[in-house]
């Protein structure tokens, strides 16, 4: 009995030690902040009675895309921007090779688009409420959203309305498009809580959030570089490039039927496919001089310019 | 006692790190091959049939039809043994524009409909498979510089490991052609039991070597055997099923192209077989009406139902498992095992 107790004694700790084993892995939710330049978030309308006006204004910042990558070459390499560098081009089929992002993620998604019109249209985290929605494309861009008759819409309540009925939604939450979250935790829900807002020095910033992020290094332990670029909503409708209209919610309501539009899946894989002129790019960084921000350690906590116009 | 009780368990779990696993693995069967390398028929690389557009000059022959006949190839493969999978591997060479490659597998499956609502394109299938003479390959090609298999030893892919400049490797799939068809038609994915695989290979490079890789997915159950048909034909797929489907085929597309490559039933012999081009009465007996029935839009249960009644008739029951011969041969499913709607 006695050798039996030694025995069962030393199994246990032996079997405990698997419980320790390190596998090595190093995964983070890596963060960091974007800073849109002010002439990124400006533009000049021309009026139809002919007057020129110049807005600057947070609705002007698409979608932002932050890419983990290998490395970032600069201009006139791979792109006549600077752009990450890509794998081969294997097939006849394909324009670019594909550039094998690590990871990544959004500042801001297509969803909820509860109006065939909203489609590919509207990033959230842009408007503080469905009124400004309506007025921003009714007034500014001068191209309103649509209702299901074709007549514009100059009612947020309608939008919201709609949205509500549309997707089965109980609360401005779920559709997830405007403010409805504390995020400066200022006590107000407000414009600065937005997914961008405008700094002291006339730029904007806004956070992105990378979940579950497997850390890559090369052999001297210099880490991954980080790459950003932002959809700039096109001249006239302002629609998105980077979105998929045959992809997300489909959408069955009535005489309503249409497909939300999501992002397309191998956008980081082959942003140049998708990005045109007029959008913006992380090029050269002024404080450090690398192109993109290139990680030294899982814990660095970037400031990333996107600051490269593609003409 | 109870130390050298817990030292033989020890022992015991020490011996299962010599557990092989083979005997879950069918067993190779002599002059059968798991893995076959095939060239034309004089040797060489196989050479891209130009299947013409019928004429109509000879009523009674179908040009498209008869093209792809004398250019269909019928091998047979069979199991390696292990976990090693086996298949199929031949070369052509780029011709400068599209290629198709297309494989038929014994023999022809579908999913017994039991529902009692549908309309034609379900009530056809009411009558069950039998899916024991039904075998399953994936089709892979791509440009035989990038294949890591060994022609005729050992299965490979199209599978090459990029290192970007962080030192990391990525694998990439170098495979150059997307599968068409699939048991739902899904163009992203391999096609199922008994169906025809094919692909379109667009702008091939002239003169550069192509390979071809057939994975065995299955082996038919009933023999352990699979006999396949083999076409490779210039231009793209899906002008050729539409020029070369027999006249038999139905309205329903996808199932024309079952109807492209006829007769892959073949008994095994003793040996494996590579056959050049189709040959009548080659095959399994009825084996071709079973699949021009299959292809015709037509209800399954007329064939079916006569396969039965005449096999009651002559006092034969259909031996599903491991049929011998022609009397045993049941290509249909047992009908007396058919649920009802709603039931299992």
């Amino acid at each position: 009995m006695f050798r039996t107790s030694i025995a069962l004694g030393l199994l246990l700790p032996a079997l405990a030690t698997g419980c320790a084993w390190d596998e090595g892995l190093e995964i983070r939710n890596m963060t960091g902040t974007v800073v849109i330049p002010r002439e990124a978030a400006t533009r000049t309308f021309q009026r139809s009675d002919g007057t020129v006006e110049e807005v600057t204004d947070v609705r002007l910042i698409g979608p932002v895309y932050v890419g983990l990558y290998p490395s970032v070459q600069p201009e006139d390499t791979v792109q006549r921007y600077p752009h990450p560098e890509v794998g081969p081009l294997f097939s006849a089929d394909l324009s670019i090779g594909d550039a094998y992002p690590y990871g990544g993620t959004t500042i801001g998604t297509f969803r909820s688009a509860c109006l065939k019109d909203m489609a590919c249209r509207i990033p959230s985290g842009r408007f503080y409420d469905f009124q400004e929605m309506a007025d921003w494309f009714a007034d500014t861009l001068e191209s309103p959203i649509k209702d299901i008759y074709d007549q514009p819409i100059t009612s947020g309540e309608l939008i919201r309305q709609t949205c509500f009925s549309t997707l089965n939604y109980t609360s401005d939450a779920e559709i997830g498009l405007t403010v409805t979250s504390d995020r400066n935790e200022d006590g107000v829900l407000d414009h600065e809580d937005l997914d961008f807002v405008e700094r002291t020095d006339g730029n904007f910033e806004g956070e992105f959030l990378i979940w579950q992020q497997e850390y890559a290094t090369n052999a001297d332990g210099q880490g991954f570089t980080l790459w950003a670029f932002m959809d700039s909503p096109a001249p006239g409708d302002g629609a998105f490039s980077t979105c998929d209209s045959t992809r997300g919610r489909q959408v069955d309501e009535y005489a309503e039927d249409f497909r939300a539009g999501a992002v397309y899946q191998d956008l980081l894989n082959r942003p140049s496919v998708r990005l045109n002129r007029g959008d913006w790019v992380a090029g050269q960084q002024e404080a450090t001089g690398d192109y993109g921000y290139i990680y030294q350690s899982p814990d660095d906590l970037p400031e990333i310019w996107i600051n490269w116009q593609i003409d | 006692m109870r130390i050298q009780t817990v030292g033989l368990a020890a022992l015991a779990f020490v011996a299962g790190c010599s557990f092989s696993g083979d005997f879950l693995f069918p067993g190779a069967i002599d002059g059968v091959p798991a893995v076959l390398h095939i060239e034309a028929e004089g040797g060489g690389p196989i050479i891209p049939v130009v299947v013409p557009v019928d004429d109509d000059t000879t009523p009674d022959v179908n040009e498209a039809v008869e093209a792809v006949r004398g250019a269909t190839v019928y091998v047979e493969l069979g199991p390696s043994g292990d976990a090693a999978v086996s298949g199929l591997t031949f070369n052509f060479e780029g011709t400068g524009g599209s290629v198709c490659v297309l494989a038929d597998p014994e023999l022809v499956y579908w999913n017994q409909a039991v529902g009692t609502q549908g309309g034609a394109s379900t009530t056809r299938w009411r009558f069950p498979d039998n899916p024991y003479d039904d075998g399953d390959v994936d089709l892979n090609a791509g440009l035989s510089v990038y294949y890591t298999g060994t022609e005729g030893e050992r299965m490979g892919n199209f599978a090459v490991q990029y290192q970007d400049s962080l030192g990391n490797t990525v694998p990439i799939n170098l495979v150059a052609c997307t599968i068409a068809a699939d048991v739902t038609f899904n163009p992203t994915a391999h096609a199922g039991r008994g169906a025809p695989e094919y692909c379109t290979i667009s702008n091939t490079q002239p003169g550069v070597s192509y390979t071809v890789a057939l994975d065995v997915f299955s082996l038919p159950p009933d023999d352990n055997r699979l006999s396949l048909g083999l076409l490779l034909a210039d231009g793209g797929c899906n002008p050729l099923i539409e020029r070369a489907a027999p006249a038999i085929a139905g309205v329903l597309e996808h199932v024309n192209e079952e109807c492209i490559i006829m007769g892959e039933a073949i008994p095994g012999g003793a040996e494996g077989f590579v056959y050049y081009g189709y040959e009548a009465d080659r095959s399994w007996a009825r084996s071709e009406d079973f699949e021009a029935r299959f292809c015709s839009g037509d209800p399954m249960r007329a064939f079916c139902t006569d396969e039965f009644d005449a096999k009651s008739e002559a006092g034969l029951d259909c031996d599903y498992y491991t049929p011998e011969n022609d009397d045993e041969k049941c290509y249909c499913g047992d009908a007396r095992s058919t649920p009802t709607g709603g039931a299992f």
